[in-house]
């Protein structure tokens, strides 16, 4: 049988994180995955070095649009710990709530969009119809559905009133009745289960020794989450479990992402129970002494790290930043190994990145040096009916 | 030994916070205690992240290291002398480091020896073959 060269990636015209994925497959079955990253490097860190700390807030959250409240506050938390900067309590729980919101939308996005490639699409648009109503909470708080602006130093630019939290508490409980149903299909309708139990294996250690972070890391049964770990804001005082799922296939994944949507809604619920009074802010610091500080936060797709140095002033000497995709891709590599071409979106798809790279793939005959082109839709629709006997 | 502390004299600790230590080794003892770190607890270890900063006058690597069952974050710092950064890879004792060692590599052009995968550019543009952007020195 001829070696073939399989090119996943790079370009989406709507998506970002675009990636490519140079797949060596005998037959149907992947030999090696090499990934090459990079297309959308836009040089952040040095642009975070030219501008003041304020700027940088708004800096921050455009790295993800998704998660785009994971960045800024993890930005903001490491601000903070530089400069010993104190948040009121209110401020912790607004920054919780938001925070779990933002989490929310991202698991629907990722479950009902892994739903349609499956060719699930009545559970896709079911969970996206659900997703619209948590992107109406983020605007009701907010003031807007995706880009939120709502972190800033020293607090929360919004409050909620009453009447607010009536509102997210009702939408949140018909959420919840709706996503037990869907876990019910998550569980047990052959459509996901035969795509994803078995595949895309990627034993504790592994995940471990590749470094992999957040729902990833937890599917493959390791209790790890920044929050209970490394409790930042309210969290410590929250109570929730940390779902994890041992069998370590995709479908693990994917169900770890199930149950952290309860477990996210319930977290908001208590939140909203316990959100103390008083103001929501103190007065912005402009300034930084010489520090250095190293914060982390559990975003939608794991662990979320910024490293600050500053040498005092304005503006910072050096900000890193580690997002979970950049954390996740080298243990993709190791669940590819041994699977088959169609079982190829399902894998990338737990693993949480963007689409980007899905939607074109170039097959190259190493023997003939023919090429041609494959979309993720004809992939899609060729082993709609599972890959697996 | 049951905390990765004590693999630290109290020279080398250089600050301590709430589930955070810094500390600062020498580059020959980096590759020694990293393996210790990794066997101490079984391998319940992960690397967060490499950051690397340009001083001018010399360059530093740090290495995040979260410790899950001490759950506690080790800064493991190591100054390079700028004209020549070079260290020798941990990217056999963890994996992981693999892609953090590139985009160091790629962005201030510290080399890491023995990655196997150490290209440039490695997330920079195709033309971009010798500038470091996170350098002090580059201009934008």
């Amino acid at each position: 049988m001829s070696i073939i060269e399989l090119i996943f990636g790079p370009q989406h015209p709507a998506l970002h994180e675009p990636e490519m994925f140079r797949f060596h497959v005998d037959g149907e079955k992947v030999i090696e995955a090499i990934p090459r990253i990079g297309y959308v490097h836009r040089g952040i860190e040095k642009l975070f070095e030219q501008k003041t700390h304020v700027q940088n807030i708004y800096l921050s959250e455009r790295i993800c649009g998704i998660c785009n409240v994971a960045h800024t506050l993890t930005y903001v938390n490491v601000i903070e710990r530089a400069g010993d900067i104190d948040v009121p309590p209110r401020a912790k729980y607004l920054r919780v709530i938001v925070a779990e919101l933002n989490r929310l939308h991202s698991h629907m996005l990722l479950l009902g969009a892994v739903a349609e490639l499956m060719g699930f699409t009545t559970l896709f648009m079911l969970i996206w119809r659900d997703r619209e109503k948590i992107m109406d909470l983020v605007e009701l708080i907010t003031g807007n559905r995706v880009i939120s602006a709502y972190n800033t130093i020293g607090g929360v630019r919004r409050d909620i009133d009453s009447d607010k939290a009536d509102k997210i508490r009702k939408v949140l409980l018909k959420v919840e009745e709706e996503w037990k149903e869907y876990k019910k299909t998550w569980m047990e309708d052959p459509t996901i289960t035969r795509r994803t139990m078995g595949v895309g294996i990627l034993k504790p250690r592994d995940a471990l020794k590749y470094c992999v972070v957040g729902p990833v890391l937890r599917g493959s049964g390791v209790k790890s989450d920044v929050r209970k770990d490394d409790p930042y804001e309210v969290y410590g005082d929250i109570p929730f479990n940390v779902v994890t799922y041992d069998t370590c296939d995709s479908w693990a994944r994917y169900m770890v992402r199930v149950d952290e949507i309860l477990e996210s809604i319930n977290i908001i619920l208590y939140a909203l129970d316990n959100l103390p009074q008083g103001e929501i802010r103190r007065p912005l610091v402009r300034r930084l002494p010489e520090a250095e500080a190293f914060a982390k936060t559990e975003a939608p797709r794991g662990e979320l790290v910024y490293h600050l140095y500053s040498k005092g002033g304005f503006k910072p000497y050096r900000l890193k930043v580690r997002t979970p995709t950049f954390a996740n891709i080298l243990g993709a590599t190791i669940m590819f190994k041994g699977e088959r071409i169609a079982d190829i979106p399902v894998i990338l798809g737990s693993i949480d990145p963007c689409f980007a790279c899905e939607d074109r793939h170039t097959i190259v005959d190493l023997r003939s040096g023919k090429s041609f082109m494959l979309s993720s839709r004809e992939i899609t629709r060729k082993f709609s009916r599972g890959s697996k006997p | 030994m049951k905390s990765v502390k004590e693999l630290f004299s109290e020279q080398e600790i250089v600050a301590e916070r709430a589930r955070r230590v810094y500390v600062k080794i020498s580059k020959d003892k980096l590759r020694d205690v990293v393996k210790k770190m990794v066997e101490l607890h079984d391998g319940q270890v992960y690397l967060s992240c490499i950051t690397g900063v340009d001083w001018i006058d010399r360059m530093e690597v740090a290495y995040n290291i979260w410790v899950l069952p001490e759950s506690c974050n080790y800064t493991l710092k190591v100054d390079l002398p700028r004209d020549n950064p070079e260290i020798t890879s941990i990217s056999d004792i963890i994996p992981g480091a693999l892609f953090h060692e590139c985009e160091v590599y790629d962005l201030l052009g510290i080399v890491f020896k023995g990655n196997p995968i150490l290209k440039k550019p490695f997330i920079l543009p195709e033309g971009m073959k010798k500038e470091f952007p996170l350098r002090k020195d580059y201009k934008i």
